[in-house]
């Protein structure tokens, strides 16, 4: 071989139509860490990865075959080392009455690399293109539900034919209606910020007992009307914490929507509170239509719901438990749920550092 | 038009169709070799699976092309809409399996199926089935696949310089490049190399010839014997040339072999 292309600073190798290796330059066996005898006269197969063997014989073959050339393939081949990434174009040709095929090897080991996070990239990229699109169809359908509503019963209110029962009642179903549309826009807007990295908290000195009970006492009445049984225990009333009350306040009123939302007339939701030394737990547990195994780890992600099928999707955009864990995260805590399966109920329990002293030893029950 | 979205072309002196699927990573250019030598006796069929070749990409969906199923659908519609009797069907590689499945689904198009380089699982199910692969074999392909998206373009442009008289044809051959997703190519590939059709062999009831090549990286010699142990009324013949396009690398022996096997048929 010419000694120009036996140390020029790429690989390169010949071989025939039946995919024997003619020749080889030093640069390639170095790149290889092979000997000459290794190679010459051995398949070519016997150099590449078994990925790119299938890709030879079904892209790579059948281009030469056809058309005498391929340029810029990617390619790997086998070495004692694991594979090697690289780049290769190819030159089928007549010499010496037979057909040869020259081929010029560039590794590509940072560059692959490199590629290969752009192709993640765009892969995660499509997939969020994907997401956002499914969140505009269900965001849609969302606030029309409620919208609905309150059309219908301002057109009703117009009409002036409401007797002063069905005008209060119009009032407060498009007021229920409006508060609910407001909380989509609500949860709509955090988890832009949270995506934005623009969702910030107002942490101040707080009371987390009284923050707990708040929440359970606005819950009460949809507990009550589906008639579940809803309790609270306290196992210490006062818990100082460094935290944003408001946030926190919807970390609980999610979580018990969510709770009362999956169980049914008859069941239980037990909110429990339990402090131990520098930590505090909150549980929220229902007796409710519970989480499947295969959906339990996909609970917190944005826009997922545990769908049976179209039909049974539960109202909501399946943004309140990202939020939640969000918040949660931002308080230095941590959130898990827990299912034994479908119709096993659920427990969320989330636990949050106290950081202040607690003020009252005293131990009481709620 | 089912022969506008599978880019099908018919030609040929004869009457009984002798209909060409082409394998994962080509179209029917790779029939070129093999179609001159049968064109006095037959109608000769060659088509684009949706997502290769010239195909409509348009007509590709996610849900049909999700398993070989749809792309025997392919076939069966072409068949339709011809309205081919006593198809002589001849399925590369991943066509095998295409062929079985259309096949099976509606025996009355086709008189007999040649099947070149068939697998019916390509990853390894050991102790009793040898693929020829592990998964992370596999894997390494979809990975060279995704990495030969960016570069994709390279496989059209010797295509478009074989023709720069042709300054249309080049902008023609753009678009319809364009018009191919790659990323329906990596689909197939995955559908090609993770399926497992082991099951639908013993269920062919149309007569068959199965084309073995003596050395083949894709589909090795046990597996060749695998589709034939398993499959009623089919013949394995051991090819010479090895590779896994002989079509392609040995023209003249496949058209030999072709020749002798239907004329023996026919005889009969």
């Amino acid at each position: 071989m010419d000694p120009l292309l036996n140390d020029a600073p790429c690989g390169f190798f010949s071989f025939s139509d039946d995919g024997l290796i003619l020749q080889v330059n030093a640069s390639l066996l170095k790149m290889l860490g092979r000997e000459s005898c290794q190679m010459v006269g051995e398949r070519l197969d016997t150099i590449l990865s078994a990925g790119a063997r299938i890709f030879y014989q079904t892209h790579l073959f059948p281009l030469l075959k056809m058309y005498n050339r391929a340029d810029e393939i990617y390619f790997s081949f086998s070495t004692a080392q694991g594979e090697v990434p690289v780049l290769i174009n190819a030159l089928r040709r007549e010499r010496d009455g037979t057909m040869v095929t020259d081929c010029v090897v560039v590794p590509m080991r940072k560059r692959y690399q490199y590629e290969t996070e752009i192709i993640e990239a765009r892969k995660q990229a499509e997939a969020a293109i994907k997401a956002k699109e499914e969140l505009i169809a269900v965001i849609s359908h969302e606030m029309r539900t409620p919208l609905t509503t309150i059309l219908t019963w301002a057109r009703m209110l117009q009409s002036g034919k409401l007797d002063e029962n069905a005008i209060r009642r119009a009032n407060s179903t498009i007021e229920r209606n409006a508060r609910s549309q407001m909380r989509l826009i609500e949860d709509i807007l955090d988890s832009s910020r949270i995506t934005a990295g623009k969702f910030h908290l107002h942490k101040a000195p707080m009371e987390i007992c009284k923050v707990v009970k708040t929440a359970v006492d606005d819950v009460r009445p949809v507990a009550e009307e589906k008639q579940v049984e809803l309790q609270l225990h306290l196992d210490s009333h006062e818990i100082e914490i460094m935290g944003d009350a408001q946030r926190l306040e919807q970390v609980m009123l999610n979580l018990l929507a969510n709770a009362l939302k999956f169980t049914p007339a008859g069941g239980r939701v037990t909110v429990e509170l339990k402090r131990f030394d520098a930590q505090m737990e909150i549980c929220v547990r229902d007796t409710g239509k519970g989480i499947s195994s295969e959906f339990l780890p996909h609970v917190f992600e944005s826009l997922r719901q545990d769908e049976e099928g179209g039909a049974n999707r539960q109202a909501g955009l399946g943004l309140g438990l990202a939020i939640t864990r969000h918040i949660v995260e931002e308080h230095g805590g941590t959130i898990r749920v827990e299912s034994e399966g479908k119709g096993m109920g659920a427990a969320f329990i989330f636990q949050l550092p106290c950081t202040l002293p607690e003020v009252s030893a005293e131990r009481k029950t709620g | 038009m089912i022969s506008q979205r599978n880019n099908v072309k018919v030609f040929g002196a004869g009457t009984q169709p002798l209909m060409f699927a082409h394998g994962f990573g080509c179209d029917q250019n790779m029939w070129r070799f093999i179609t001159p030598a049968f064109e006095k006796d037959y109608k000769i069929v060659l088509f684009d699976y949706v997502g290769s070749g010239k195909s409509d990409a348009r007509a590709y969906r996610v849900d049909r092309y999700g398993t070989l199923d749809g792309y025997a659908q392919d076939i069966l519609d072409i068949c339709t809409e011809l309205s081919l009797k006593n198809v002589i069907l001849v399925g590369h590689s991943v066509s095998s399996v295409i062929a079985v499945l259309a096949a099976n689904r509606e025996p009355a198009h086709f008189e007999r199926l040649i099947l070149i380089g068939p697998s019916p699982r390509y990853i390894n199910d050991a102790p009793h089935y040898i693929g020829g692969f592990e998964r992370a074999e596999l894997d390494g392909l979809m990975d060279l696949m995704d990495k030969n998206y960016i570069g994709w373009a390279n496989f059209l442009a010797p295509v478009i310089m074989k023709n720069p008289e042709r300054p249309e044809l080049t902008a023609e051959l753009h678009e319809s490049f364009c018009s191919t997703d790659p990323k329906l190519a990596r689909k197939f590939a995955e559908v090609t190399f993770f399926s497992d059709n082991r099951t639908d062999l013993p269920k062919v009831g149309v007569p068959s010839l199965l084309l073995q090549c003596s050395d083949d990286a894709v589909a090795p010699l046990p597996v060749g014997e695998y589709v034939h142990r398993h499959m009623p009324n089919s013949t394995l013949k051991v090819l010479k040339a090895t590779g896994h396009c002989p079509h392609l690398s040995h023209p003249d022996e496949v058209v030999e072999v072709l020749k002798e096997y239907l004329s023996a048929e026919k005889a009969r």
